[in-house]
């Protein structure tokens, strides 16, 4: 059985995918993260309200990458998850 | 009920700072696993940072009445306190420490074991709470129980370490065994010789510091 993600997962998920490729358009944000076009676009506006992503626009695609924030932010969940984790819970 | 300190005469007052250290560890444990609670919503989360809360708490209780029981062994009263309300209220947080001891180790156990069931753990935790409070020793079966307790949890941590080979569980598994060694240098005691007491505050706080150190490194280096 596939484990229902919460919004924060999978807000990391897409923190993450950031971090690894820099700077994604939309669409493979949406690919990466297995989300509805609409979710995607309201977790898009939340993390760039948030100051967790920044947009860039080239022409008529947008791109989307990681702030300094965002990666404190995910380095600071990744490491304390870690240390939770490593209880074996 | 008749609740008496092993500490020896010098070691009165250092055990209570030694708790207050152990408490502000042990809080911080258990806040960064609240920070992880509220971040994901896993309920695993949200038991071991109650476990660690209670464990703080409990041994706030018991610095407590330590500093009381170092009181009461100066014949000082505080603040118009009278020493026999100094003797009852040093034998509640002593009563406490105990009871929020062994509520931690048993939702540890729940966790260990998977125990989904509230009922089953209430049920753990009056079975523990009554074999100690039942018997003839309160301080001999808390320590007992405890004991038997942290051997359910123990394995578990050396089972996860070996199926992940993870440093940092493998430090979760040696700060337990130290926090269950000092247990049983607490059942020593009853040999007589009081610095079992002292071998065994030193062996839990530095079981406590090593699961610091474990939080620390893992907020460095991930």
């Amino acid at each position: 059985m596939v484990e229902r993600r919460n919004k924060v997962e999978t807000v990391i998920d897409i923190l993450e995918v950031l971090q690894q490729r820099g700077k994604l358009k939309t669409t493979h944000i949406l690919y990466k993260s297995n989300l509805s076009h609409t979710k995607l676009k309201v977790l898009l506006e939340e993390l760039l309200e948030k100051k967790l992503i920044v947009e860039e626009v080239d022409g008529k695609t947008r791109f989307y990458h990681l702030t300094d924030t965002g990666g404190k932010f995910l380095q600071q969940y990744v490491h304390m998850k870690k240390f939770t984790d490593s209880f074996g819970f | 009920m008749s609740i008496v300190s092993f500490s020896p005469d010098w070691f009165l007052g250092f055990d209570s700072l030694l708790e207050f250290l152990t408490t502000i560890i042990v809080l911080s444990i258990g806040y960064y696993a609240l920070k992880v609670f509220r971040l994901s919503k896993a309920s695993k989360y949200f038991y071991l940072s109650f476990s660690f809360f209670a464990i703080g708490i409990a041994y706030l209780a018991k610095a407590l009445s330590n500093i009381l029981i170092f009181l009461e062994a100066s014949r000082t009263e505080v603040l118009f306190i009278k020493l026999q309300n100094i003797v009852l209220l040093r034998n509640a947080g002593l009563i406490a420490y105990m009871a929020l001891i062994l509520i931690s180790y048993v939702t540890l156990v729940a966790l260990s074991l998977k125990i989904k069931d509230k009922k089953v753990l209430s049920l753990l935790v009056v079975l523990a709470i009554l074999a100690t409070i039942l018997g003839g020793s309160y301080f001999l079966l808390f320590h007992v129980v405890s004991i038997v307790l942290l051997l359910y949890i123990m394995p578990y941590f050396f089972k996860r370490y070996q199926e992940s080979k993870n440093n940092y569980t493998l430090g979760i598994f040696i700060s337990f065994m130290l926090i269950t060694l000092s247990h049983v240098f607490n059942v020593l005691l009853l040999t007589g010789n009081l610095e079992w007491y002292v071998i065994a505050e030193v062996a839990q706080l530095v079981g406590y510091v090593g699961l610091l150190m474990n939080l620390v490194w893992c907020l460095r280096n991930g």
